[in-house]
């Protein structure tokens, strides 16, 4: 989830994969910007097939605060 | 950089005609005439929260964005409930970095409004609303009510 996360982050704010980490947030995007950020929240529910309030959306301020939002959202697949 | 929200209380025009002026657009009605800024901003009936129903970031005490939201009563079929049309949205420049536009629009979830209305949005910020969970309508719908016997009364 972090690496298609990643790649989710750096295709939305149009900077090179490997400049994001986990600790990516608007203090280390240049980009990140209310308007990319809704872009973001859109591209994560498309990809993980979850939605967020408009309060955790306010909260998704990294890259390792979305992973944790999105993993806790996301249902739990149990091997058959 | 603290940036907090709030809304603007009454006493505090000069700092937003002066950031409308400056960022929003030069000599602005609202800028010029203080008395049309009030009546429709200066809504004690229609807003619950006190001083102008106008929303503020500040950076430190800095103004660095408003949001201005203008109250109206909401009437869904004779069931009238508060709502606001928003107005006026500029974040500075400077600080349009992060999400302050975003956490300035969430100041109008606060109260207990019926409905939120952005009129004659700009296509690019669709997206916006609509991860808002906001409804993006292609046209104002427009009802007509026939009362009966006004016929008569116009005559």
């Amino acid at each position: 989830m972090l690496e298609k996360t990643r790649a989710i982050v750096a295709d939305i704010f149009e900077v090179p994969l490997e400049t994001v980490t986990p600790q990516s947030s608007p203090d280390t995007i240049a980009t990140w910007d209310s308007m990319h950020h809704l872009n973001l929240v859109l591209a994560l529910e498309q990809e993980f097939g979850v939605q967020f309030s408009p309060e955790e959306i306010e909260q998704l301020l990294s890259v390792e605060l979305i992973v944790a939002l999105v993993a806790e959202k996301m249902p739990i697949v149990e091997n058959a | 950089m603290a940036v907090t929200f709030r809304y603007a209380r009454i006493d505090e025009y000069p700092q937003i005609a002066s950031f409308l002026n400056e960022y929003w657009a030069n000599n602005h009605v609202y800028v010029r005439d203080k008395p049309l800024f009030d009546w429709t901003f200066n809504s004690p009936q229609l807003w619950p929260e006190s001083g102008y129903c106008f929303a503020m970031a500040e950076d430190n005490g800095e103004l660095i964005g408003i949001l201005g939201g203008i109250p109206f009563v909401f009437n869904t079929f004779g069931k009238a409930d508060p709502g606001v049309w928003i107005a006026n949205y500029v974040i500075r420049p400077d600080h349009r970095k992060g999400t302050f536009a975003l956490q300035l629009l969430s100041q109008f979830r606060k109260p207990s409004l019926h409905a939120v209305i952005a009129s004659g949005i700009n296509p690019a910020t669709i997206t916006i609303y609509k991860v808002l969970r906001g409804e993006v309508l292609p046209y104002m719908p427009r009802r007509v009510a026939v009362v009966s016997g006004a016929t008569d009364r116009m005559a």
